[in-house]
């Protein structure tokens, strides 16, 4: 089979219904009362919706899903080929939808990590909460030159230190990097924080720096009245004459309160200890290349533009 | 933490509750991916649908799709 993984809303509210790709896929989920919607599908590549294989609530059940896609499978080839096939194949250019997100982009020397995030275990959870430890969150979180710099002291003599601000102490709360959760957080949840780079070792052009922060936050809003303490370590190299990160490794521990029980989202303990390790991205697959999951309402399109 | 660690067929060490240089390594490790957390990666995922139905064509093959709000591998 060859793999789609996308966002059902993203295509719903596209405004441009006219092209190629909108309209196969406004067709393909004509079938489904909602139109496009979340699940799991298996369709032709011409646009036929075969089946929804999706089994299991709220922990999927593997083995049916498996057994839904292969019934799907065959009824795929059982089909002629002049039904399942494009009859005219689409422009993959011309035909395709332009999503907003596709205008957000890393300005050159941007800072590239990613991020790991996973609860500990609490009391009465279960798998219908997506704060229980089975489950890990994966980000990308990005600093561009003019944020990244700013971890540097402007001495780079061993034990010199400089205290950070902004952006470069703030993105790692305010995007959830450090809890699999995802939350609304702003800077006025940010009650205290501190965060101060020092440099550990100089060996030639390779400079070893610390970083260590706090944090301590409270939500009162409606979408989100949690609260938030924990710490940040860092160990960091830069490569002075490559002009690069060689390494780059965070570790972030403390407890989160979810705020009001919501019974649609929580099972057990509403405050539970979380943890996340960040590392330099490796680029390894096309999870590692999507863009931050906080792209829209925590970068803006704007900041792409300078750097 | 035992129970939960074979319920998960994952092996977790007790994790840590404070945070420095001695307990980084713990830390890290209890929020880096396993094997098993990496599985779905061994696919390769089209984020657009059209260039997964462009590719099902050339492959004759059906296509999976797995649709959810803020794209599955991301955040809701």
């Amino acid at each position: 089979m060859v793999a789609v993984a996308g966002d059902d809303v993203q295509y719903k509210e596209q405004p441009n219904k006219q092209i190629l790709e909108a309209r196969i896929v406004d067709k393909m989920f004509s079938v489904v009362k909602e139109g496009i919607c979340q699940g799991i599908y298996v369709v032709t590549p011409a646009g036929k919706l075969i089946s929804r294989v999706n089994a299991g609530w709220p922990d999927p059940d593997a083995k049916q899903i498996l057994v839904n896609i292969q019934l799907a499978t065959q009824r795929y080839y059982q089909m002629p080929k002049s039904e399942r096939l494009f009859s005219q194949v689409p422009d993959p250019v011309k035909d395709r939808i332009v999503f907003t997100k596709d205008q957000f982009y890393k300005p050159n020397g941007t800072l590239d990590l990613r991020v790991t995030k996973r609860g500990y275990a609490y009391p009465g959870m279960t798998t219908f909460d997506e704060r229980h430890p089975k489950f890990i969150g994966f980000d990308r979180l990005w600093f561009k030159p003019s944020e990244w710099q700013q971890f540097f002291p402007q001495s780079l003599k061993v034990g010199a230190k400089t205290q950070i601000k902004g952006v470069p102490l703030e993105r790692w709360v305010l995007h959830n990097h450090m809890q699999q959760a995802s939350n609304a957080w702003d800077q006025s949840h940010i009650k205290t924080s501190s965060m101060v780079s020092e440099v550990t070792g100089v060996n030639g052009n390779l400079v070893d720096l610390s970083l260590k922060a706090t944090y301590s936050m409270k939500a009162d809003t409606k979408w989100n009245t949690g609260a938030y303490d924990g710490s940040l370590l860092g160990k960091i190299q830069y490569d002075l004459g490559a002009s690069k990160f060689t390494k780059f490794e965070v570790v972030m521990l403390g407890w989160h309160h979810a705020g009001k029980f919501l019974d649609n989202m929580r099972a057990g303990e509403l405050t539970q200890w979380v943890s996340s390790y960040t590392t330099l991205n490796p680029l390894a697959d096309s999870d590692d290349r999507m863009i931050p999951g906080n792209w829209m309402w925590g970068y803006g399109l704007n900041w792409c533009k300078t750097r | 933490m035992l129970v939960c660690a074979l319920l998960f067929g994952q092996s977790y060490a007790t994790p840590p509750k404070t945070l420095n240089l001695d307990s980084f390594d713990q830390v890290k490790a209890y929020a880096s991916p396993s094997a098993n957390d990496l599985a779905f990666q061994a696919l390769n995922w089209h984020p657009q649908v059209l260039d997964g139905l462009i590719e099902g064509h050339k492959q004759d093959k059906p296509v999976l799709m797995w649709m959810y709000f803020g794209d599955p591998r991301g955040n809701c």
